[in-house]
C-alpha cells in the first residue's frame, strides 16, 4: 500500500446480488484503484462507496452508450470511487477509453487499462462514467442493473 | 488508413479475447491472439505484426525467451514488443535475456 493514502469505505450492506464475471469485475476494480493510487503520488484520500437505488432518470447520470438499456424506476447498484489526485485535463476526458491513450508518463502505462475496463463494463450491460470533481481528483461511477 | 497488425501472446485466453475485442472495436487494428508461447515466434513470422504484446510469465516458455526468438529473427528484429504482466517482480525487471525500455503492467 502506498504511504500517505487514506482509504474510506462506505459500503451498503445487503446489496442486491449481481450476476457478473467475478474475475473480470475484479480486474475492473484493480485497474481503477491502481489509476487512483497513481494519481495520488503525494498521498490523498481514496473513497469507495457502494449503494443501490431506484433509477429516477436516464441522461446525465447515466452518461454513456449503454444508457438506453437502463429504465426509469429500475433498481441499480452503484459503485463510486473517488480520489483526490491531480484529475484528468478536461480536453483529455473524451479520449480516456481509447486504446493506447494514457496521461501517465512514458513507461508507466500502456493506455490499455481503461479501454479494457470499458469493454468489460459494456459486456455486463453496465455503465462507467469518469469525471473530475470540483474540489480535486476524479470520480468513477459504475452502474449495474440488478 | 492501413490497419496496424497487433499480435497478443498470453496464455490466458480470457484476457487475449478481451484485449482483442477492445482493440478491434476501434476499427484501427487487425489483431491475432496466441495462447501458446512456444508458437509465438512462428505465428509472428507468418502474421508479420507491427507490434507484439507479450506476457512475461507463461507455462512452457517465458516471455523473455519468446522476445529473444523474435529479436533474433531478422524479419522481426525491429518489431516493438510491449510486455504485459499482472505481476512485475524485481527479478523480471532485472531480466538480462533482452533489453527493453519499459515494463508496463496491465
Amino acid at each position: 500500500m502506498k504511504s500517505g493514502i487514506e482509504i474510506e469505505r462506505d459500503l451498503q450492506p445487503n446489496l442486491p446480488l449481481l450476476k457478473v464475471d467475478a474475475g473480470k469485475i475484479s480486474q475492473v476494480f484493480v485497474n481503477l484503484f491502481t489509476n487512483a493510487l497513481h494519481a495520488m503520488e503525494d498521498g490523498g484520500l481514496l473513497a469507495v462507496r457502494t449503494y443501490s437505488k431506484q433509477l429516477t432518470g436516464v441522461g446525465s447520470n447515466v452518461a454513456d452508450s449503454r444508457s438506453e438499456s437502463f429504465r426509469v424506476g429500475q433498481q441499480i447498484v452503484v459503485a463510486e470511487i473517488d480520489d483526490t489526485g491531480h484529475g484528468i485535463p478536461e480536453d483529455k476526458l473524451a479520449k480516456i477509453f481509447e486504446p493506447f491513450f494514457t496521461t501517465k508518463p512514458t513507461g508507466r502505462g500502456t493506455g490499455l487499462g481503461l479501454s479494457v475496463v470499458r469493454t468489460i463494463i459494456d459486456l455486463h450491460g453496465a455503465t462507467i462514467d469518469i469525471r473530475n470533481l470540483h474540489e480535486a481528483g476524479v470520480r468513477v461511477t459504475l452502474m449495474f442493473q440488478s | 488508413m492501413n490497419k496496424k497488425r497487433l499480435l497478443i501472446v498470453d496464455d490466458e485466453s480470457g484476457f487475449t479475447r478481451l484485449l482483442k475485442l477492445t482493440l478491434e472495436k476501434t476499427g484501427n487494428y487487425i489483431v491475432k491472439e496466441e495462447n501458446d508461447g512456444t508458437n509465438a515466434w512462428l505465428v509472428a513470422r507468418d502474421f508479420r505484426p507491427d507490434l507484439v504484446f507479450l506476457d512475461i510469465v507463461m507455462p512452457k516458455i517465458d516471455g523473455g525467451d519468446v522476445a529473444q526468438q523474435i529479436r533474433s529473427d531478422p524479419m522481426l528484429a525491429n518489431v516493438p514488443i510491449v510486455f504485459l504482466t499482472a505481476i512485475v517482480s524485481q527479478k523480471e525487471t532485472n531480466s538480462e535475456s533482452v533489453a527493453f525500455p519499459s515494463w508496463p503492467s496491465r
